[in-house]
């Protein structure tokens, strides 16, 4: 993070920066402290004030059996979006940065998929994945009953994981694509001369260079796993057959909005924060060390 | 590139070929489901030939959605979004990397921990904070005995308030 030139002046910089700290203090830390400040209280849902419970909140969820499932399918929801997402977007990137015929039509097209909104994605892939109504219904006229997401809890875990990282795989791509043409050529042309193979290049110079990217992506993604996919779920499934597909961020909506649990559902979200933050200090210390910048 | 590999083309061909087929699959795929009728979209499975409803189908989601405002509205928030956005955040990733004064990484983590909470806890607080967005403020000067001292001192109540949901 250290330039060559830096300014000394301190008033010019914290002036320049004034105005986004601004606006998150009134927009989010402000009631990002009210919403902890309810995590400690038992809230009425209409109003009239509330009363202190300390960890009460806390303290029940963490004994809740439903609260660590939706813990675990979080983490798993996570991990596996994440991975596909980021592995065949890298592997996009790789091979369309090669400039094979049709590779501009192939650039625009990849990243098409981020720009539908979770809800129409969602509503799109329902659709699709129908068991009897779908394009999967001929899979269960050869098999009856094998795809069913609407009673099997993991082809539903399966279907949401689907959805999302199709939609991510464009956010990475454009990341990656961007990343490697940001290599100079030179260095690609000499190992080429030195006699390796595309896949030796791909594996030796380009995959080391990326790792800013490749680090960058992962916390994003991972973030985004745990935020973004609250879109998906609530359309596509509802929370799935008997929970399934119950995940942290949509527990917090379905807890505080239909089962009125405004103190429960904030008690949840820091956890949830917590979970969060400590993932991505795991990821900075652990991983960021691995990062060759330039 | 800049040696013959055909074997090794041959395959990226394939793999970008099948993934832009996956990619496209879900907008063919809506867009067919759009020239149908709705007898025609339920039968199973969907014939993939397009049919002739397009036009009455979007002049009927147009209307039974009001989507000439929506979209209007959409439009001019996106735009405004993406303008804050850009011009706040350049300028603060600044005042971030370009000066050094203390408190340096502290407002870094400050704005990166932004990313962290969901939206869906705070929207209740945040719709409090949009009915008057001065409300920190004023919160700040009552507890640090200000709105006290200013009622004692000169006898004028300081009541600071900017509704943002009036209108």
């Amino acid at each position: 993070m250290e330039k060559r030139t830096t300014f000394s002046s301190t008033t010019i910089g914290i002036l320049f920066a004034l105005p986004m700290l601004v606006l998150i203090f009134v927009f989010f830390y402000w009631p990002s402290g009210q919403a902890l400040y309810w995590a400690f209280t038992l809230e009425q849902p209409w109003g009239g004030g509330n009363t202190w419970v300390g960890l009460q909140n806390f303290r029940q969820l963490l004994s809740d059996p439903y609260y660590w499932g939706a813990i675990s399918r979080s983490m798993v929801f996570g991990l596996g979006s994440t991975g596909i997402a980021m592995g065949v977007a890298l592997l996009l990137a790789l091979f369309t940065d090669r400039e094979l015929r049709g590779h501009k039509a192939y650039r625009t097209i990849f990243i098409w998929p981020y720009a539908i909104a979770a809800p129409a994605l969602g509503l799109a892939f329902r659709f699709i994945l129908a068991p009897e109504a779908g394009f999967l219904s001929l899979i269960n006229q050869i098999w009856p009953g094998l795809w069913n997401p609407a009673l099997d809890g993991t082809d539903a875990m399966i279907a949401v994981i689907i959805a999302f990282s199709w939609k991510y795989i464009g956010y990475n791509f454009i990341f990656f694509l961007s990343a490697l043409q940001s290599i100079p050529r030179s260095l690609i042309e000499a190992a080429a001369m030195d006699g390796s193979g595309p896949m030796r290049r791909m594996w030796d110079i380009q995959l080391p260079l990326l790792t800013p990217t490749l680090f960058f992506l992962l916390v994003i993604n991972i973030t985004e796993s745990f935020q973004d996919s609250f879109g998906i779920v609530d359309i596509m499934t509802q929370g799935g057959p008997a929970r399934a597909t119950e995940l942290m961020v949509y527990k917090i909506y379905f807890d505080g909005f239909k089962g009125l649990d405004y103190s429960g559902a904030a008690a949840q979200s820091i956890i949830l924060m917590g979970l969060v933050v400590l993932l991505t200090i795991v990821q900075f210390r652990f991983i960021e060390r691995r990062v060759h910048y330039k | 590139m800049v040696e013959r590999t055909p074997i090794f083309n041959a395959i990226c061909q394939i793999v970008l070929l099948i993934v832009l087929v996956t990619v496209l699959l879900p907008f063919v795929i809506v867009i067919v489901a759009a020239t149908h009728d709705i007898r025609t979209v339920n039968t199973v499975p969907m014939p993939l030939v397009p049919g002739s409803d397009l036009f009455i189908n979007l002049h009927e989601a147009w209307v039974r959605a009001d989507l000439g405002r929506k979209l209007f509205n959409s439009l001019l928030f996106a735009g405004a979004v993406a303008a804050g956005k850009v011009l706040l955040s350049s300028m603060a990733a600044f005042a971030i990397v370009y000066f050094r004064f203390p408190g340096r990484s502290l407002m870094f983590w400050l704005i990166f921990v932004t990313l962290m909470l969901p939206l869906e806890v705070r929207i209740v607080p945040t719709y409090a904070v949009a009915a008057n967005a001065l409300a920190p403020f004023q919160a700040i000067l009552n507890i640090t005995g200000i709105t006290w001292l200013v009622q004692t001192v000169a006898g004028l109540e300081l009541k600071l308030e900017w509704g943002l949901l009036n209108s």
